[in-house]
């Protein structure tokens, strides 16, 4: 048994569910070692709801990084995207992903959208689906944990930095903040836009000493995530503890 | 065949139109030609319509369809229209050449060469005289001509209308057995056009209530299909998107009697591959049907890709696509085009004009300002030349903006934030189309 099982069994034990399962749960890398070994599962777990907090549209791109990197460790299938808008789906081929793959849905009110997410949850065959700016209450995002979790899709909910949401009611929330990127690769100049880097933390996480804030990187020609600063684990002043 | 195209005004005749040789329309106008001002004026208008529309045509009315049969295959080309009327058919069979019966080429070269010149000589033969030497088909001949004898013609059906309907033994109230008997009639309606390699687009179910009220349910499918299951699971979101105006208790009154399921557009069935791996068949199977449910529930424009199109201009380089023709089915996707500059994931519907301050002719701006924000320029990539597509029709709307060069680039603030921005060439403004 690795490490990555080993882990997993643990997580399963403290949570209280039972030892008996020995299914490995898929799950999407991030390839960073200092992100996969603070997660309990050892990566992002699919088939369960994950939370990104940003402003001024940041999510859209750290998600997108993240769809990427699913798609370039092999996972595949469509996308649904509901939000009120959608995405300009030629910025998608710096993350790797193509137009065909994206199914934008506009609902006109919240329960509309919530209805979109639960339906998108039931097909198995999704890579992910995205709720951008949907609220929700703790009862809606157990029933669409349950969904998720029957399906193995991945939902990622897109929620905006200024609005207030204390309910805990995905698997794990992460806050992204831009940051200046470094140089552009193989330019002469050195004031040319490099990567895009951002500031991510794991502000909740079932089993996982939270917070945890990393300086990432997406590269878009390796497709992949990188950290770039050497203090990439900084633990916050206040005590840690396990929330679960 | 041809008279389908050509009769589009007259729709008492459509539904008598007759299957006959390759060149020749018959029709019955029994009982209509009062409708058009009489048979010769009908007559008229008929051959000026047809003569329009460039047919060389010679037009008979008979009493029998045999007789117009043969007298417009008698008559030269570019003769005038005919009109026999009842009295006068006797004296019209009798004049018909030997050769405008239908018999077969033999009989009528015997019979020629026997001496017969026109049909007239026939008729005043005994009948067993002629059934001995000539056989029942010349008999049948002559008695189609004179009017002894129905020639039936072979109608032009329709095309095939799919659609099931039933009484019910006793009115229904509850949504739920409406839905079964739905379904029970669905099954068949979909076996027969799983038959013929056709499926359902849209359907149209049709209560009928007691007092004769009808009320109407629409669905519509992305790709034809023939699954009673699928079809069933969006009847069922639409019942329950319309169940208050179609289904609460006063509506409902005494109940439906009468339901008609019917298929008001179909397509060719796609041939399902098998896969051979079970796994990707369920996988690329379930998509259509979420799609569909969507579309059922929000509506047909709320669901849709964004795929792109031959241009660069950035605002015509994407469509919005409602036909789901090309679906993720975990084969990679287009490629980037490799000499096109970075592009963002948010463009503004209408470019925001900034105020910028840039230093040389091709650089981007040092500082701009945006919707009264201030934002310094650390670092950016450009220019991106965007030059008008002169191929294209100018049209307006988009076509008029896209009539500048532009010069795009991508700048980058002290925060990390990026903006996608262009100067206008002529004019030498600067705007902002997205942000990253």
């Amino acid at each position: 048994m690795d490490l990555v099982e080993l882990r997993q069994r643990i997580h399963a034990i403290e949570l209280g569910e039972s030892t008996g399962r020995t299914a490995k749960q898929p799950l999407l890398t991030f390839g960073v070692d200092a992100i996969d070994n603070i997660l309990p599962w050892g990566g992002l777990p699919l088939g369960s709801l994950h939370e990104v907090v940003a402003s001024q549209a940041q999510h859209a791109s750290f998600c997108a990084a993240l769809l990427g990197r699913m798609k370039s460790t092999g996972h595949a299938g469509g996308i649904v995207w509901c939000s009120k808008q959608p995405l300009y789906t030629l910025g998608l081929h710096a993350f790797g992903l193509s137009p065909e793959q994206f199914i934008f849905v506009e609902p006109k009110s919240d329960k509309e959208a919530l209805w979109v997410l639960e339906e998108a949850l039931s097909a198995p065959g999704l890579l992910a689906v995205v709720g951008e700016g949907v609220s929700l209450t703790p009862q809606i995002g157990r029933r669409l944990q349950l969904a998720a979790k029957q399906s193995g899709v991945v939902a990622f909910l897109l929620l905006d930095a200024k609005a207030r949401h204390s309910e805990h009611v995905a698997v794990t929330r992460w806050q992204v903040q831009p940051l200046p990127s470094g140089n552009a690769p193989g330019r002469f100049a050195d004031d040319g836009v490099g990567h895009t880097r951002f500031e991510l933390s794991l502000v909740r996480c079932r089993g996982a000493v939270v917070p945890q804030m990393w300086s990432m990187e997406w590269n878009a020609e390796d497709l992949s995530f990188n950290l770039f600063s050497r203090e990439h684990l900084r633990q916050t002043v206040r005590t840690a503890r396990a929330v679960g | 065949m041809y008279g389908r195209a050509a009769l589009d005004g007259k729709a008492v005749l459509r539904s008598h139109v007759g299957r006959s040789m390759r060149s020749m329309l018959l029709l019955d106008v029994t009982g209509c030609t009062h409708l058009f001002g009489g048979t010769s004026s009908m007559l008229q208008d008929v051959a000026r319509e047809l003569h329009a529309k460039s047919y060389a045509v010679r037009c008979v009315v008979a009493p029998t369809a045999a007789l117009a049969r043969a007298l417009s295959l008698a008559l030269p080309a570019g003769a005038q229209p005919m009109l026999v009327a009842e009295n006068e058919l006797l004296a019209a069979v009798r004049a018909l050449p030997i050769g405008a019966l239908e018999v077969p080429g033999e009989s009528i070269d015997f019979l020629l060469h026997l001496g017969f010149v026109r049909v007239g000589e026939l008729l005043r033969l005994p009948r067993k005289q002629l059934l001995a030497r000539f056989g029942m088909g010349l008999l049948n001949a002559l008695d189609a001509l004179v009017g002894e004898r129905s020639s039936a013609l072979a109608m032009l059906t329709d095309e095939q209308v799919w659609v099931r309907e039933d009484n019910l033994l006793e009115p229904i109230r509850s949504v739920d057995l409406l839905l079964v008997a739905v379904e029970h009639m669905l099954a068949p309606l979909c076996k027969a056009l799983e038959a013929e390699k056709k499926g359902v687009e849209e359907l149209a179910v049709q209560f009928t209530l007691l007092d004769r009220r009808k009320k109407t349910l629409r669905i519509s499918s992305a790709k034809a299909t023939v699954e009673v299951r699928r079809l069933m699971r969006l009847l069922e979101l639409k019942c329950a998107k319309e169940s208050h105006n179609l289904f609460n208790v006063s509506a409902m009154d005494g109940g439906v009697e009468r339901v008609a399921v019917k298929a008001t557009r179909v397509g060719t069935l796609e041939q399902r591959q098998i896969a051979l791996d079970h796994k990707e068949e369920q996988m690329s199977a379930k998509l259509p049907t979420l799609i569909d449910a969507l579309s059922n529930r929000l509506s047909h424009d709320a669901v849709f890709q964004m795929l792109p199109v031959q241009s660069y201009i950035p605002e015509r380089a994407l469509t919005k696509s409602h036909d789901f023709s090309k679906l993720p089915d975990g084969l990679p996707g287009t490629e980037k085009p490799a000499h096109v500059g970075a592009r963002p994931l948010h463009m503004f519907a209408a470019p925001e004009p900034i105020v910028a301050l840039a230093l040389l002719p091709d650089h981007a701006p040092v500082r701009f300002r945006w919707r009264s924000k201030m934002v310094s320029v650390v670092k950016a990539d450009g220019p991106e030349r965007i030059a008008p597509e002169w191929w294209r029709e100018q049209v307006g709307g988009v076509a008029a903006a896209a009539d500048e060069t532009r010069d795009y680039f991508v700048v980058e603030d002290e925060h990390g934030m990026r903006y996608w921005i262009f100067r206008a060439e002529p004019t030498l403004e600067w705007f902002l189309h997205g942000v990253f």
